[in-house]
């Protein structure tokens, strides 16, 4: 059974609970799954467009040589500084990273465009300066990348 | 109409089927591989994406932020 399906069973299984307890409340959560949704699907789609670009135009073996098991640091590099400035959410790195993958980086990169991918913000750093401010967004951005490249060059040699 | 433009997903639709169309009127093999490529991860990755925003949605309802907080 895919994994999905089990989610999926789990999720409408707390769903149809909360509505035995509390009627109101399930509309609401029903309510606020469909906003979240409504936002998360449009910038998937987008996100898988520009991964068929990328299969259509990049050849497996320029994805291989730039961010490939050869590539070693500079690939984890490579991957970092894309995934800094990727306009990703969360549920839209894993996706492209899975592709990537599969058309043959290794999994160093992979880990760096993750971390980054999530961590980082650049498009986000004028929210992040106006909410948290200057000197905590430039630590932790900073601070993230340096580690990110660390962990995601252990990870490279732990899963080879 | 100058709401639906400004709409984030409205945007971010227009754009996945410009940029699909473009290179489907460019090239249409190219073209078929990026729609294959957008179904094939969209219904991949749709189940999860369901399920976990139904937790979420369960979670803000259920879980108020004075119980996270505390």
């Amino acid at each position: 059974m895919r994994a999905g399906l089990i989610y999926v069973i789990i999720a409408f299984g707390l769903l149809a609970a909360s509505f035995l307890k509390e009627k109101e409340r399930t509309q609401e959560a029903i309510r606020a799954t469909i906003k979240i949704l409504y936002t998360i699907l449009p910038v998937l789609i987008f996100v898988f467009v520009l991964m068929g670009v990328i299969q259509a135009y990049v050849s497996r073996e320029t994805i291989a040589a730039i961010l490939g098991e050869q590539t070693g640091v500079l690939g984890i590099l490579y991957a970092e500084l894309v995934g800094s400035v990727a306009l990703f959410l969360p549920p839209a790195v894993f996706p492209f990273g899975g592709y990537l993958h599969d058309n043959g980086a290794a999994y160093g990169p992979i880990a760096g465009f993750v971390f980054t991918a999530i961590l980082i913000g650049m498009t986000t750093l004028p929210l992040e300066f106006k909410l948290l401010g200057k000197r905590f967004t430039m630590a932790r951005n900073i601070l993230t990348f340096i580690i990110a490249f660390f962990l995601a060059a252990f990870m490279g040699v732990v899963l080879g | 109409m100058k709401k639906l433009f400004r709409n984030d997903a409205f945007q971010f639709l227009s754009l996945s089927a410009g940029v699909t169309l473009l290179i489907y009127a460019a090239d249409v093999i190219k073209g078929m591989i990026v729609a294959r490529t957008v179904y094939i991860t969209l219904f991949d990755v749709l189940d999860i994406i369901v399920a976990v925003s139904i937790f979420i949605g369960l979670f803000q309802v259920w879980v108020k932020p004075a119980t996270i907080v505390k």
